[in-house]
Parts: structure tokens; sequence; C-alpha cells
């Protein structure tokens, strides 16, 4: 990812963010039953379901561009900048991946 | 008055160190700005280095740190200084010599952007002209001496010194790609378009704050952002 793609994705990223999650704590916090059925029923529905998959791919992504700008910044010796990128690359894909897991598979 | 200097030859095997210098009351006038006070001491120790010229704030030639912040010598009055004025190289660029930095890796940077009008219709036959709103969006913006207290006071440039191109040099390049008459607009945004030339400024503004001639360089690298995105969209 380039400058500016990179620059335009952080902050789409963070619109979407900011939107889903005060939506989120007004539709748990607007009398939903606090059970498990309810959470499923939720959880169930297509829209929610892609709208947190949206959620949970947006904060990976906007951490991943900060995490890189971060140890672009810090890290100077290319070994090391290349092994904290790969691992913090790794655990991010781990993460995306999981987040199908859980909402459709589990 | 007291002073404390940063001592250091590049050509020498000697450490760096801090040099305790002072100056009398009775050679102290009111109003006195920091270079005439270094110009004194550089009577009582002729070793001692910086550089200096036009001694007004036009050439840019005396910036260094002064007091922890970056500076230009001239312009700094000696009644607003906590003593012992602690005065260092501009931080982050390789020292020659005292308070005198090699600033080639700078003026690289200043070259990459192209400072000068790029135009490819032919040559009008007397000015480019541009209208009084056009040319207003230019302030702010030429006023630059190069003097390099802001990319000096950049960490961004401190840590990507190569490839960052840092607040001094992309405020030039805001000049040249907000100038109405040039024609090179997408040259040199797409120039700008990588990890490191430009997306590393994260806006913490050190160069608006030390910018000894009150621009915004923060501003300028705003603008260049905003530019590129009309671009690409």
């Amino acid at each position: 990812m380039k400058g500016f793609s990179a620059w335009l994705l952080q902050r789409l990223t963070a619109v979407y963010m900011v939107v889903f999650i005060p939506l989120t704590f007004w539709i748990i916090l607007s009398g939903m039953p606090w059970d498990f059925e309810a959470w499923q029923n939720l959880l169930n529905r297509t829209t929610v379901q892609l709208a947190v998959l949206l959620f949970v791919w947006a904060l990976l992504f906007h951490a991943w561009i900060g995490l890189r700008d971060v140890i672009i910044d810090y890290l100077n010796p290319i070994g090391l900048r290349l092994t904290a990128l790969s691992l913090v690359a790794l655990f991010l894909l781990t993460h995306a991946i999981w987040i199908i897991k859980i909402l459709w598979l589990s | 008055m007291k002073f404390s200097i940063y001592r250091y030859h590049s050509e020498s095997t000697e450490q760096p160190y801090i040099q305790a210098y002072e100056l009398a009351d009775s050679e102290i006038d009111a109003g006195m700005m920091l270079l005439q006070a270094l110009i004194k001491l550089k009577a009582q120790d002729e070793s001692l280095s910086f550089r200096r010229s036009c001694q007004e704030g036009v050439c840019g030639s005396d910036a260094m740190n002064i007091n922890g912040k970056n500076g230009l010598a001239c312009v700094t009055r000696l009644a607003d200084l906590k003593q012992p004025i602690q005065l260092r190289p501009l931080p982050g660029m390789p020292v020659i010599r005292d308070l005198i930095v090699d600033m080639q890796p700078f003026f690289k940077h200043y070259n990459d952007v192209k400072p000068w009008l790029i135009t490819k219709d032919p040559e009008p036959e007397h000015e480019w002209k541009q209208s009084p709103e056009q040319r207003a969006k230019l302030d702010g913006l030429y006023e630059c001496i190069l003097c390099g207290a802001c990319t000096a006071s950049c960490p961004s440039s401190w840590w990507n010194p190569d490839r960052f191109l840092g607040p001094a040099a992309l405020l030039q390049s805001a000049r040249f790609i907000i100038d109405s008459r040039d024609q090179a607009t997408d040259e040199r945004l797409n120039q700008l378009d990588d990890a490191y030339k430009l997306y590393r400024c994260h806006t913490i503004m050190n160069c608006t704050q030390v910018c000894p001639k009150g621009l915004n360089p923060a501003k300028a690298i705003s603008k260049l952002k905003h530019e590129m995105l009309k671009k690409k969209l």
C-alpha cells in the first residue's frame, strides 16, 4: 500500500468505526434482552454479520496502517523492521480469518 | 551572562563536549540579539564556530537550537532567554563543527521537489500572469528562508532523514503545486505518493512552532494531502 492509499484507508476505516461503535452501543443499550438467545438472534442476521465483519476488518486495517507507521518511524535496522512488520501482519491476518470463523462457522 | 555551548570538531578525535562561556554585563546592550553575543564570545575564543550572514533574519544561516528550541540567533533577544543559555547545533543534522551542521541532505530534499516553475506551454511574450486571488494563495509559502529550523525539529525527519522530505522541502513543494502558473502538478504529486516522502508527517506541528518567519509548514503539508486527495478522486 502506497502513501496516499494507506492514508485514505486509515481515514475511511476510522469513519466507519466512529459510526459503528456508538450505533452498536445504542442497539445494545436500547432495551435488548441481555441473554445468549438475544445475542444469537442479533448476530444471526446477515446484515449484522456483514456490519461486524466490516468493523473488525476496518479495525485491523486501521491497526495495520498505524502500527506500520510506528514501526517505520522507530525501527530503522531493516531486519528488525521486516520481522516486526511480518509479526504484526501475521497477528492481524489471523484475526481477520478468525472473525469469519466466529461469525459463520461457529 | 552565562552560556553553555556544544563544542565539536568533526576532524578531531575529541568527543563532543559542552563548554561554559561568560559575557560581562557591561558588554550587553538593551535589546541585544543572541548573535551579537555569539560574535562577542568569538572575540574571546576564536575557535568557537557558527554560521552567520545578514544578521537580520533573512539569510537563514544562523539557525541553531537555543534553550531546547530551534531558532535564528540573529532574531532571538538575549533578554528573553533563561540562563545559562544552552546552545546546540540543529538536532538530527550531522555536525561539522560546534554549531555548524551539514545542510547538504537538507538541500538535496529541497532540490528533489524541483523548486522552480515547470511549464509546458510556450513562454508568453511578457510574464506568466496571475490574478490577485491566485497570487494570494502563495502567501505563507514563498517566504521560507531555508534555515532548516523546521526540518531539524521534526521527529519524522530525525527518524527517516534520507527518505522523508521534511517540512521545509514539503512547504516548497506546496508552493509550486498551488501556484496557478505551474503545469507539473500531477508529476509533483505522483513523486510524493509513497510511504516516506510526504506521508511520514504525522502533523505534530513542531515545524510550525519553531519557524522563525511565522510560517506554517504543517498547514502546507495538509494542503498537499488535500491536493493529493483531489487528484486521486
